[in-house]
């Protein structure tokens, strides 16, 4: 199983050790380095990883835990899609900017591969699973925020995208594994501080999509 | 409460941002002791964030002296199999933050306890992380709003 991981942190750290020691061949792709402000919830990293760019890091961590990864300093962008992601089974997001997350679900829907995008914030978060046939992201988000939070603008407690990214990561290997009953859901922690538990949502297709015109 | 230096300001300042948590309850973290039952995978997860986060001393429970086992996953490496499970998760987490002490021993009198529901040793990393990290999430609140253990 062929997995990329777009985003190497607090989400993506997660998502790419789990689904690496899981046995999946990862390629992680982020443009950022580590900074100090990451270290409160990437665990994957420590002091040591400081300045060094965040997709090549984790990659060496999960090779040194014997899996298969390699990591592109690139950002994920319409023009490198192809390159960067033409032979995975499955595409996740974990990245902390929704412009990107439009565009790895785009990208994934055009080219009929299993996706999951996920998102964390302050207490909440979220985990969308497709795969070819089932709802899209646009069925249920339509378009890219004019303006939405980010972890830098408005906080994330730390232990949060363990979770969110813990659970991405079933969806990918289940996803990756040939179920097909995960495409089409989301799971949602609206805020964890009320105590409910997760819940999750099957989605419907939405009467006017462009994915319905394919 | 405490004044942070400009290192803490920027290690935490995601935290810092969050309601219920400010500069008041980062201290309350930086000042909180919580002993892990780490015989699960998920209680290692769980360690690894609060280190992270930055509560003061993590006590490792090692459910009497076990030993690393082959299945074991992050933080522990290939390495570590074999070896004693606390003094291992001690040294995968000890030094990832200057502000946490991370030491082996039974649960305090007082303090915080994490044990969480579900966990194993064999528990695969994805579900590892999800447990963990929902588990260690609540904590964090519950500690940084100022209730009881
Ligand atoms: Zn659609």
């Amino acid at each position: 199983m062929r997995i990329v991981v777009v985003g190497a942190g607090g989400l993506g750290g997660p998502i790419a050790m789990a689904t690496g020691a899981a046995g999946a061949d990862v390629t992680i792709v982020d443009p950022d380095v580590v900074e100090l402000s990451n270290l409160h919830r990437q665990v994957q990293f420590g002091g040591d990883d400081l300045g060094a760019p965040k997709a090549t890091a984790l990659a060496a961590k999960i090779v040194g835990r014997g899996g298969r990864a390699r990591g592109r300093a690139a950002r994920f962008e319409p023009g490198n899609a192809d390159q960067l992601a033409a032979d995975c089974d499955v595409i996740v997001d974990g990245s902390d900017d929704p412009r990107t997350k439009f565009v790895v679900a785009d990208w994934a829907r055009a080219r009929r591969r299993a996706h999951v995008i996920a998102a964390a914030v302050r207490y909440g978060g979220n985990v969308f699973t497709s795969a070819p046939g089932a709802a899209c992201y646009r069925c249920l988000f339509e378009d890219p925020p004019d303006e939405a939070p980010t972890c830098g603008e408005a906080g994330v407690l730390g232990p949060l995208v363990g979770w969110v990214g813990g659970i991405a990561a079933t969806r990918a290997l289940r996803l990756g594994g040939g179920d097909p009953a995960v495409a089409g859901t989301i799971w949602i922690v609206d805020d964890l501080r009320t105590g409910k538990a997760a819940r999750e949502l099957t989605l419907a297709r939405r009467h006017g999509c462009a994915c319905g015109a394919a | 409460m405490s004044s942070f230096s400009p290192e803490q300001v920027r290690r935490y300042s995601r935290h810092v941002l969050l309601p219920d948590v400010g500069g008041i309850g980062q201290a309350r973290l930086l000042a909180a002791t919580v002993s892990v039952d780490a015989s699960g995978a998920a209680g290692r997860v769980a360690a690894a964030y609060l280190v992270a986060a930055g509560v003061g001393t993590v006590t490792i429970d090692d459910g009497c002296a076990r030993r690393v086992t082959a299945a074991a996953g992050f933080p522990l490496r290939p390495a570590d199999v074999g070896g004693p499970l606390g003094a291992a998760v001690v040294a995968a987490l000890g030094g990832r933050n200057p502000d946490a002490r991370v030491v082996v021993g039974a649960p305090p009198a007082d303090g915080f306890r994490l044990v969480i529901d579900g966990d194993a040793d064999r528990l695969p990393l994805a579900d590892a992380f999800a447990l963990g990290g929902a588990a260690a999430a609540v904590l964090l609140h519950h500690i940084a709003i100022g209730a009881r253990p």
